[in-house]
């Protein structure tokens, strides 16, 4: 009951957006901001970095609007421009090394990572290099496959996957590093 | 790959996370957009101008080039020559002088001077006063040269030599040919003979050579180029005119004012 209105509402507004009403621009904005500033902060470490790409983001969102058919997710559709920006502002600074190492994963003691606060855990992702932070994002958080990565990144599937497990074993290591600092200090 | 519990845990921990973006944020892309349309603008009347001005340039290439390729008519051909004065009068002295005035005369009307009458024959040789038509020889019908010959053998017997020129004169002609002449100069062999210019001019104290003279006077004050000869020819023609008479070297320089009249404005 609650849904269809709320649909209308934001569909509404998307045809006012399109029609460059600058209100509804802005409706829009405060409404899908916040999230797509956490998703561009997942791929950069400075949040006035992620701000602009954010704000990059939004201008293609308003300027493609008219393309949006209303077919999936509104919040999905901008994110994956969010990630899409993100991306072709990391490849244009050569922050992506995707070079292909041997990992082998080890996902014992991952439990204790429930207790972790997000701030940490955003510190440990921080501490990854750009190639391993990126294939981790799309996979792990946004959901993108192996080869959905691959095409994005102009890699091979291989390349995502190794790049995956080489996250993961930084991840891993970088948090019982700072479980053991925790304790010590304790 | 499937998923394992480190990104599942991850992912829940940050995909519900939100960040307050600054204060500013708006209002940056609120000019971005707004930088955006403008260009979009722009971009849209430029490209419209600059095909606009290939077009235009195109199409005066264009013309350019055609135009080279056609041949220009000159419609109006404006020829400016002078006229040769001289040249004009020497031909006209050239036609007074080959046709003799008394010889280009039809005698036939020296006959109504003589007031000679002939009857039934007004259609040929009219009167002074109604004759100011040109008429030429071809005009009178043979019909009516069967009445002159007859008319002139009463003359014959008074005026032999004169009656048989105008015999020669009809006889030698052509039936077919016409000889064109001047109103005028009939009139003058009409009414005037040589011997009456004489008369005339003995009467007025008067010599040919002075009248020439005073005609050559008048044409340098008058700066014309043209025979003296030929305007006292003409002079002489009207002696007899009642105001002719009264004033003759008046009559004279007015004749030469006309002249210099007439050749003045002969390009008119």
């Amino acid at each position: 009951m609650k849904i269809i209105p709320l649909h209308n509402k934001q569909k509404s507004l998307i045809k006012k957006a399109i029609d460059n009403n600058r209100e509804a621009q802005k409706q829009l904005f405060e409404q899908h901001s916040p999230k797509m500033l956490a998703v561009c902060r997942q791929y950069v470490k400075d949040m006035h970095h992620a701000e602009d790409l954010m704000l990059q983001g939004f201008l293609k969102v308003f300027t493609n609007l008219h393309t949006f058919k209303h077919q999936g997710s509104f919040e999905g559709w901008i994110r994956r421009i969010m990630v899409n920006t993100c991306i072709s502002y990391l490849r244009k600074k050569n922050l992506l090394d995707l070079s292909d190492e041997e990992y082998i994963f080890n996902d014992a003691a991952i439990e204790s990572l429930e207790n972790t606060s997000v701030k940490d855990i955003q510190k440990l992702i921080d501490k990854l290099p750009e190639g391993y932070k990126l294939v981790f994002n799309l996979f792990a958080i946004e959901g993108y496959k192996h080869l959905e990565i691959a095409d994005k990144l102009g890699i091979s599937v291989s390349t995502s996957k190794s790049q995956l497990f080489k996250a993961r074993k930084l991840l891993q290591e970088n948090y019982y590093k700072m479980n053991t600092t925790i304790h010590e200090n304790k | 790959m499937k998923t394992n519990k480190l990104d599942n845990h991850i992912k829940k921990k940050l995909q519900n996370r939100t960040f307050e973006p600054s204060v500013s944020a708006w209002e940056r892309l609120s000019i971005q957009l707004d930088e955006q349309s403008k260009q979009k603008k722009r971009g849209w009347f430029f490209y419209i101008s600059a095909a606009a001005s290939i077009l235009l340039l195109v199409s005066i290439g264009f013309k350019l080039l055609s135009s080279d390729k056609e041949e220009i008519k000159v419609n109006d051909i404006i020829v400016h020559t002078k006229i040769d004065t001289n040249e004009i009068d020497q031909k006209i002295e050239q036609f007074f002088n080959e046709v003799p005035i008394e010889k280009a005369m039809v005698k036939v009307y020296e006959l109504e001077k003589k007031q000679v009458k002939i009857k039934n024959n007004k259609n040929i040789i009219p009167t002074k006063k109604k004759f100011k038509k040109p008429m030429t020889t071809a005009s009178i019908s043979s019909k009516n040269n069967k009445t002159i010959i007859a008319k002139l053998d009463e003359y014959k017997n008074e005026h032999p030599t004169k009656v048989k020129i105008i015999k020669e004169n009809i006889f030698k002609q052509d039936p077919n040919s016409k000889i064109k002449i001047n109103s005028d100069d009939l009139l003058f062999a009409v009414t005037h003979s040589s011997k009456e210019v004489k008369a005339y001019y003995a009467k007025h104290n008067l010599t040919r050579e002075e009248v020439i003279k005073t005609i050559k006077s008048e044409l340098q004050k008058k700066n014309i180029n043209i025979n003296p000869n030929t305007i006292l020819a003409e002079v002489e023609r009207t002696i007899g005119e009642e105001d002719f008479e009264n004033n003759f070297l008046k009559s004279i320089k007015r004749r030469v004012s006309n002249f210099a009249t007439v050749l003045a404005s002969r390009n008119d």
